[in-house]
């Protein structure tokens, strides 16, 4: 485990009741201090997922992040879970496009350890060989039991058609052939690479002193080594030219359908990318694209509030504009959507369960009427006025938890920084009628579409 | 706001010294706990009303009675329900189980006189519109071919067939079949509402940034006027114990992964070892990574990516399981593991380790489960239904550690069996 009894040197910058530090290797640190509950979520977030992946190790990411688990020489598996629960914690971690997460959220007495565990595990992981071998069944599994899912089917094959270029056409747990065949070489060269401070980012929100915390991390982060370069991404997708449409033939009575449609950027990417190389100094907000707000907005109005907890909790959506065309309408049992920021341009997509019975043509057919009329009349000053009361009380309701609060400060990091979480509201309540209407004729054309058609074969 | 260097537990917790109490004339109890944490209420709680009290040719009736009751009430239209709610980034649901009917509204508090007014016309004056039902019908429909297509959900569902006998409620799905669901007419729906729905035993729990008197006057103004009484139950029937090995596979070709469950009756929350028997199933399959059985079927031979074991407890004997995803090849392996598990638990004491770690997560949990509005709702209702004392939450911690290891086996003999259980399983 690091050890120091020299503080590392901070710059810090404090605003809206954040406390934001970057550490001389290149960690970032978000703070949010907050007393009403006696308790401190802590998460760790490495800029690492299946976007860093090619073909030969689809789900490295994953399985790395399972090694993770797997103990250091200071903790082993047993000990790790252990500490963690006697001290009355929970903790996880999670993988995704852009990202790889940790996070512990402990009576806040306690947080000392998760910050001490997270050190520990970003850089002395031991990826032990019997354990990489016994964890490939586990990963196996958690495929598998994803594969009796229609949903994870129709959604792997719609991001392979939907990206032919970028590694967003792959899914996060990888391929069974990858996950066959994947040696622990590929693996520790994975977590060597990427698990470092300088890719990292730690937030923590709840109960506790900021300047305490802030020394602590300093200390226990502080002297881990940056790596020298980071793989950078370069893969671009290009324009879709023209309709994509795949069908997948499995198990059961009910047919499903999934559109989903490249895009906008969540920031500029030249923005990200300048901020990137400013990391070390304190940079200005990363703005938004001024794409993407419009489409949360068009999101809301179309498939309602969604909401702000990764971990689900939204709201209802029938009184939204799909809800009303197509399971109002007796088309559709269930309908919902979504955009989510990410670092590279992905995907606004609809996902609807047909009723028993009917065709998933008829379907499609009504969900593409409802698109060609946001796209020729926008939605109503109205509409957009809901759409910002929804998402109020989305924010007053994810405020009640830490372990929300500080997911959100460390993943606005990942794309932009935590100031795009701080301005949410600001942002979409200055979109207007007009952005709703620029961007629906944008992006929901049928020249960038992919149709996915699930077809119950009993 | 005052720093907190070192939680006090006892400080924040709910109890009955800050927990407003009122009782109704009607009957309904009224339970608020101020919380100005953030600008939010939640307003929770049951009616005594469930598929307890529908007859097996009926069953989902008191479920889809709680859907329907959305589809209109009052003065609102379904349409209306929605619009009225969801302009508002508010939440209201209700739906039934076994025993009673839920419901739960979340808003911000500025809306709660609107959302209590809401929530009384759905409960008490739902017009039933033939269309709407026909429409909800079609829904519930759908997801019974849904369910058909869950290797987790048809593992369940035989589970509890064999588990129970046909005379027992348990025996069948609240959510009903595709039979009963096409058989159950409005009638029943509206003949339902009338006879189960009644203020009596009603439980409301607000918690939020209201004042607990106007929370109170304000569910007084919805609900005070409302009388009426559900008739008596009967006593629920025994549920003999298992003798030898029943088991059923549902054979679901084209399954990647097998779902397996294996157990029997179990406890209900209401018995005396209830906190025994819940460190004792935290020892086997919960604590860290899934207990003893995520150390030895997923850690030690990578067979699983989830496996673990539940009390349902509940009112009732609910039952007790080991459930688990596997791949069709090792559901034998998975199954003589874990039926090596109970039987080490039944035979040889935990550890004082083992005991101590869970002991102390029992008890250092507690204030994360208590962070939202919604978790300490949950603690309120979960103290007054099973009659535990609204200073629960401060007796939990010595309750817990008086458990002994004696305690903890005496428990495992007692209501777990190595030799005679249900296995249910689902896949290819």
């Amino acid at each position: 485990m690091p050890k120091t009894t020299q503080p590392v040197a901070l710059r810090v910058a404090r605003q809206d009741g954040i406390t934001k530090a970057i550490l001389p290797n290149g960690m970032t640190l978000v703070l949010r201090e907050s007393h009403a509950a006696p308790v401190t979520s802590f998460w760790v977030w490495y800029r690492v997922g299946s976007r860093n992946e090619h073909l030969g190790i689809t789900g490295v990411s994953h399985w790395v992040e399972h090694m993770l688990f797997k103990g250091t020489p200071t903790y082993t598996e047993s000990e790790l879970d252990r500490l963690i629960s006697r001290a009355g914690g929970v903790r996880n971690g999670m993988t995704w496009v852009d990202w790889t997460t940790y996070y512990e959220t402990m009576p806040s007495n306690q947080i000392d350890l998760a910050l001490r565990i997270e050190a520990d595990r970003m850089a002395h992981s031991l990826v032990d060989p019997k354990e990489v071998q016994s964890e490939r069944t586990v990963i196996i599994n958690e495929r598998q039991g994803s594969e009796n899912s229609p949903g994870f089917r129709l959604m792997e094959e719609v991001q392979a058609a939907a990206f032919k270029v970028h590694p967003y056409g792959h899914e996060v747990v990888g391929h069974m052939s990858d996950l066959t065949s994947m040696t622990r070489a590929d693996l520790y060269s994975h977590y060597r690479a990427y698990y470092a401070p300088n890719n990292a980012i730690a937030a923590i929100a709840g109960d506790f002193d900021t300047d305490e915390v802030l020394q602590k991390l300093a200390r226990l982060y502080g002297r881990l080594k940056p790596v020298e370069s980071i793989p950078a991404v370069t893969a671009v997708e290009p324009p879709q030219r023209g309709e994509r449409r795949v069908t997948v033939k499995g198990e059961g009575n009910t047919d499903y359908l999934l559109m989903a449609f490249h895009a906008s950027p969540t920031v500029h990417k030249d923005a990200l990318q300048r901020h990137s190389a400013s990391r070390a100094r304190r940079a200005a907000p990363i703005p938004a694209h001024e794409d993407f707000f419009p489409l949360v907005a068009l999101d809301s109005v179309l498939c309602g509030a969604s909401g702000l907890s990764f971990f689900g909790g939204g709201a209802s959506n029938r009184s939204s504009r799909l809800s009303k065309a197509l399971v109002d309408t007796g088309l559709a049992a269930d309908i919902s959507g979504g955009i989510t920021p990410t670092i590279d341009p992905y995907l606004y997509s609809f996902f609807a369960t047909a009723q028993q019975g009917k065709d998933i043509n008829e379907v499609e057919a009504a969900l593409w009427a409802e698109l060609e009329r946001v796209k020729e009349h926008s939605v109503t000053q109205t509409e957009l006025g809901k759409a910002l009361k929804q998402t109020r009380a989305q924010f007053a309701f994810g405020s009640e938890s830490v372990t929300s609060q500080a997911l959100w400060l460390g993943y606005c990091e990942i794309f932009a920084d935590y100031t795009w979480f701080t301005s949410y509201l600001d942002k979409l309540s200055a979109v207007t009628v007009d952005d709703v209407k620029r961007v629906a004729d944008r992006y929901l054309s049928r020249d960038n579409v992919t149709v996915g058609h699930y077809r119950g074969q009993g | 706001m005052p720093k907190t260097k070192t939680p006090k537990l006892g400080a924040s917790l709910p109890c009955a010294a800050n927990i407003a109490q009122y009782r109704l004339d009607n009957g309904m109890c009224v339970y608020v706990y101020e919380n100005f944490a953030s600008p939010a209420i939640v307003m929770s709680g049951y009616l005594i009303a469930g598929a307890r009290d529908e007859t097996p040719d009926k069953a989902g009736l008191a479920s889809f009675t709680a859907e329907c009751l959305m589809r209109g009430a009052g003065q609102y239209t379904y349409e209306q329900i929605f619009e009225e709610t969801e302009a508002i980034g508010a939440n209201l649901s209700v739906s039934s189980g076994m025993h009673t009917t839920g419901f739960f509204a979340k808003s911000l508090a500025e809306d709660m006189p609107l959302m209590c007014d809401l929530l009384s016309d759905v409960l008490r004056r739902p017009t039933f519109p033939a269309d709407e039902m026909e429409k909800e019908r079609n829904e519930w429909i759908s997801g019974l071919e849904e369910r058909a297509n869950s290797t987790r959900a048809m593992a369940g569902l035989a589970f509890s067939e064999l588990c129970y006998p046909d005379n027992h409620p348990y025996h069948y799905s609240s959510d009903g079949t595709m039979e009963t669901s096409r058989a159950i007419t409005r009638d029943d729906v509206l003949n339902f509402h009338r006879a189960y729905f009644s203020p009596q035993d009603m439980v409301v729990c607000v918690v939020g940034a209201v004042n607990a008197a106007a929370a109170r006057d304000r569910v007084e103004a919805a609900f005070g006027d409302w009388r009426g009484e559900r008739p008596a139950r009967a006593a629920m029937p025994p549920a003999p114990r298992i003798s030898g090995r029943p088991s059923r596979h549902i054979a679901m070709p084209g399954k990647s992964q097998t779902n397996l469950l294996w157990g029997y009756p179990g406890p209900s929350r209401l018995e005396p070892d209830w906190i025994s028997c819940s460190l004792m199933n935290s020892i086997l399959g919960q604590f860290g990574m899934y207990g003893r059985l995520g150390e030895s079927v997923r850690k030690e031979e990578g067979l699983v990516y989830y496996i673990g074991s539940r009390f349902e407890g509940g009112v009732g004997p609910g039952s007790w399981y080991i459930y688990a995803g596997t791949n069709p090849k090792t559901v034998e392996r998975v199954v003589d593991i874990s039926v090596d598990e109970v039987r080490r638990i039944q035979r040889r004491k935990v550890t004082a380790q083992e005991l101590e770690d869970n002991k102390s997560y029992f008890t250092g949990v507690l204030p994360l489960q208590m962070e939202s509005n919604e978790g300490m709702a949950g603690q309120i209702i979960n103290m007054v239904r099973y009659d535990l004392g609204l200073d629960y939450l401060l007796r939990y911690p010595d309750l817990v550690n008086a458990i002994t290891l004696d305690d903890v086996r005496a428990s495992a003999r007692k209501w777990l069996d190595a030799d005679n259980f249900v296995l249910t399983s689902a896949g290819s």
